[in-house]
């Protein structure tokens, strides 16, 4: 995209050098259209003192003014002046041999000859349009200042006049900061609202097309605010959250493993009590040992410790796996694969498998996991040199970073900031305070002056540090962004808690002092329980996006803050975090499979109840869904295949690609099952889950499809944003389209087979 | 991040109207080019620069750097555009915006862009003969590319790769310039 602006601008200049369209001097056009525009709103403003005049005294003496219009205030320059005037303040910057076309050029526009209003007709301020309409009803005024009563009313009427116009010009002149206040303002820009109460800061309010937008009502110029869109509702916890988002957490003492271990079993069971959730079968002792021992080190347990392990202390076996070099070695690999998958760096490539080394490295000395984010945001950045610092910013950076920003939110601030680009988090920001716009453009901010160009393909990856320059050269402009009802907003580099950052010896740009924070903030500790828990459950602990999976949400974000602060007091052991959650309950069980007749004769409340077990973990681990990480693509691929080979499904209730087993032949089937077709196990090795939507995941879906301001493209892109990774592709945006057409049409079945696919991609 | 405040000059009330001359004068060409790169046609380029200026004179603008106006001018005026263009389709104006402004900012950093025509000119002139006349033909006066093929004698995919070919030129002599 950047390529194809940058090549648009490269024709635009172009154009100008040979054909002469050089840019005309607007000069005076420009002051004579202010003139009469200054001359205009004086002039509607002494109107309006006539009504208040009269409100004053019942028989005022109000002086006549003289009305003109506007096009006869300011005589008009001649064309002809005009264009003399401009030929001799052309800007010469050099004579252009090239090409004898003079770069003067007369004013094409039919505005440019100054009849006619210049500027898009402003509504009349009610005050004004109330003035106007009453205009008829007044009466006339009178010159007489005979009697001192008619002189104190002509006197009074003049000091309401005077009023009225300060007021008038008050009011259409902001009263907040512009661009680049000072570290008191927050750069916000609180553009003129008009006294109509339409926004005029950068233009018009939105008006979408026609496709788009509902039918215009009478308020359709007042200012939107996201509390009037169908679903923002404000979640108590969140505002409560925004007071204090990002409050250091309170040292508490270390706990013993197995303390923290019964602590995770007991939370889990009331919430499982509290929603009638029943766990299932805890694996016998030998496959759960084997299960710990493939998520650890990737490898199988020898037979001996196998045989150890069925006769019961576990505990060793788990301890000599955390110390090992393959446990080392898969983590790093797993950790590398969630920071850096889908970016613009092969997974293959050195930059990247230097990265693994390193945290390899990190993991296997047991050093403090927060380090990390030191190592990852804060190092330095050499021409001709690589670190890890650079391999993230070869992988994300570029293109405004916003990337870079959403990968930031999902793996460090345990926040899903892809969807906060637009608009502020629909139900409030999550505890973590973070889901809103302004943070997310001020960590846009804060980023600005990085950038990574080229083609990795090509091993022509370079990352470009210019942050230490611009601040040297106070070139560092601020970084626009616009609200959901067209307002421009300007946002200062910030850091995610909404404190400036101030340079000193070892912070000397903003990249670092926001490295230097997220080393020691709450939320990286939290998000690393989430990430260690979505790598050993198959979901995360508490969902990064609000409104979608709320099962006892507050039980588990309790969890979440609990393994965070044992977390940050283990010195922030990942090891330590590892060992408590393989040895938790919940690790223990065993995933529940269906047979088909199972599956199929099964009831809604059914299949319901083992779904929340599963978003619940009591029913195991959820398993992978093919034997190599699944791309969204492929999930999508998947869903598609499976909508067309089973035609209209005989249980008009199956919405989600539900790739059933065919261990059984179908003989023994029900006789309704044996007219689905057979199962085609080289499309997948899906393991039945049973799925149903939530009722959070369709009333998100209704959500959005009630949001009319948004097309179907962008409603895509919202399900996409949930991963918290890349924007939909023009790739995904197609299959979404295929995935519609399947649906015939029904748009709210294809968002929610979208919605799987996101859900289940690694 | 502190930034050095220089002498702020108000703009857009009485007492300054000097400096909002100035500012018109400083920054026009700038808009003017923003907006043709943007695509409007050089009668509505002229409208909208006008129209960005009269929307910062409807607000105080307090100035702190040529850098930060340039940078709030052409998001003004970049609005102004979509607004327009809005009737006729719907666009990204988020990302489209600011994609752009990065873009720009390549190209033209903060001044008006006659750097970038000054750069311009001194690399169209070491380009072949053919290419000039086939770039002139193309931009200068709006030709297709038939017709140029059939003025340089070659085929219209001839035309197409010389054309290509001379941008490239082009925009490696501007990138190495304009560093």
């Amino acid at each position: 995209m950047t390529k194809e602006l940058s090549e648009q601008i490269l024709d635009s200049f172009l154009e100008e050098l040979l054909s002469g369209q050089s840019p005309p001097n607007l000069s005076r056009r420009i002051e004579a259209a202010w003139k009469r525009e200054k001359a205009r709103r004086m002039s509607e403003a002494g109107r309006g003192s006539l009504v208040v005049a009269e409100l004053v005294e019942e028989a005022p003496q109000t002086p006549t003014q003289e009305h003109s219009t506007p096009d006869q205030t300011t005589p008009e320059p001649s064309n002809a002046e005009m264009s003399a005037a401009e030929a001799a303040s052309q800007p010469t910057s050099g004579s252009k041999a090239v090409d004898a076309s003079i770069r003067h050029r007369p004013q094409s526009s039919p505005r440019s000859t100054g009849h006619g209003s210049t500027h898009p007709p402003t509504r009349r301020p009610k005050t004004e349009a109330a003035a106007m309409d009453g205009r008829a009803q007044r009466r006339p005024a009178s010159r007489s200042f005979t009697t001192s009563r008619q002189l104190l009313a002509t006197l009074a009427a003049l000091a309401a006049c005077t009023m009225l116009a300060l007021l008038t010009w008050q009011r259409t002149a902001p009263r907040s900061t512009p661009p680049l206040a000072s570290d008191d303002a927050r750069g916000q820009l609180q553009p003129n609202k008009g006294l109509d109460g339409m926004d005029v800061a950068a233009g018009q309010p939105p008006s979408l097309s026609p496709s788009t937008v509902p039918p215009a009502s009478p308020s359709a110029s007042e200012v939107l605010d996201i509390g009037d869109l169908p679903f923002a509702s404000q979640s108590p916890a969140g505002e409560a959250a925004s007071a204090t988002p990002n409050a250091p957490a309170a040292s508490i003492a270390s706990l013993p493993a197995s303390a923290v271990i019964t602590q995770i079993d007991q939370r889990l069971a009331e919430a499982w009590k509290s929603l009638g959730i029943v766990g299932s079968q805890r694996l016998p002792p030998a496959a759960r040992a084997q299960r710990i021992s493939q998520v650890l080190t990737g490898q199988p347990l020898p037979p001996a410790d196998e045989l150890s392990a069925t006769e019961g202390d576990l505990q060793p076996i788990i301890q000599e796996q955390l110390n090992s070099r393959a446990f080392a070695r898969r983590w790093a690999d797993q950790f590398v694969q969630q920071w850096l998958a889908g970016g613009s760096l092969p997974l293959k490539d050195p930059q990247v498998e230097q990265l693994q080394q390193e945290l390899t490295h990190h993991i296997a000395a047991a050093q403090p996991w927060n380090e990390v984010a030191l190592t990852l945001f804060g190092g330095e950045i050499l021409a001709g040199t690589t670190s890890a610092t650079t391999t993230l910013l070869s992988s994300w950076g570029g293109g405004g970073n916003h990337r870079l920003v959403s990968r930031l939110g999902t793996n460090f601030l345990d926040s899903n900031l892809s969807c906060v680009r637009c608009h502020d988090a629909l139900g409030g920001p999550s505890p973590n305070g973070l889901e809103k716009q302004e943070v997310y453009w001020s960590l846009v901010a804060m980023l600005y002056g990085l950038d990574a160009r080229g083609s990795a393909q090509r091993q022509e990856r370079t990352v470009i540090d210019r942050q230490g320059k611009l601040l040297a050269e106070n070139t560092v402009p601020p970084v626009y962004y616009d609200l959901l009802d067209g307002r421009l907003q300007a946002a200062e580099p910030r850091l995610p808690s909404g404190e400036a950052w101030t340079p000193s010896d070892t912070v000397q740009v903003p990249r670092q002092a926001l490295a230097v924070w997220l080393s020691q903030s709450p939320q990286l500790d939290k998000a690393t329980v989430n990430q260690v828990w979505k790598m050993l459950f198959g979901r995360y602990l508490v969902p990064q996006v609000g409104g979608l999976d709320d099962l006892a949400l507050a039980q588990r974000r309790s969890l979440q803050d609990y393994l965070a602060q044992q977390f940050r007091a283990h010195d922030r052991d990942l090891k330590q975090l590892v060992g408590w959650l393989v040895q938790s309950d919940a690790f223990a069980r065993q995933p529940i499979r269906l047979e088909r007749s199972q599956w199929l004769n099964a009831s809604e409340e059914q299949l319901k109840a083992l779904r929340d077990a599963q978003v619940l973990f009591a029913a195991g681990p959820t398993l992978p869904l093919s034997e190599t990480p699944l791309s969204l693509e492929r999930a999508l691929l998947a869903v598609i295949d499976w909508q067309g080979k089973s035609g209209q499904p005989a249980d008009s209730t199956v919405t989600l690609a539900q790739p059933v087993p065919s261990s059984k032949p179908a003989a023994s089937l029900p006789p309704a099952a044996s007219k689905l077709p057979e199962f085609d196990p080289a499309a997948s090795s899906y393991a039945v889950h049973g799925e149903r939507p939530l009722a959070a995941e369709i009333a998100f879906v209704q959500q959005l499809l009630q949001a009319e301001r948004l097309n179907w493209e962008q409603r895509v892109e919202h399900i996409v944003a949930l991963d918290g990774g890349s924007p939909a592709t023009k790739r995904i945006q197609k299959l979404a389209a295929d995935l519609l057409e399947q649906h015939d049409g029904d748009a709210q079945a294809a968002l929610l087979d979208l919605l799987w696919a996101v859900t289940h991609a690694d | 991040m502190t930034i050095e405040s220089k002498e702020a000059a108000p703009v857009g009330n009485g007492a300054a109207e000097l400096d909002l001359t100035e500012l018109v004068a400083r920054h026009q060409a700038m808009v003017w080019r923003y907006l043709r790169a943007l695509g409007a046609e050089a009668a509505l380029a002229d409208d909208l620069t006008q129209d960005t200026f009269l929307e910062i004179m409807r607000r105080p603008l307090v100035q702190f750097s040529d850098a930060a106006t340039a940078s709030y001018l052409r998001r003004v005026a970049h609005n102004l555009f979509i607004t327009r263009r809005r009737r006729e389709a719907r666009m990204l104006v988020t990302e489209h915006a600011e994609q752009f402004e990065i873009a720009w900012v390549r190209w033209a950093g903060f001044e008006s862009g006659d750097a970038v025509l000054d750069a311009l000119q001194n690399c169209f002139e070491r380009l072949s003969q053919r290419a000039q006349l086939a770039l002139r033909l193309r931009y200068g006066q709006e030709r297709s590319r038939q017709e140029i093929a059939e003025s340089l004698k070659i085929t219209e995919h001839g035309a197409k790769n010389l054309m290509q070919r001379a941008k490239s030129q082009l925009r490696e002599c501007l990138e190495k310039k304009l560093q």
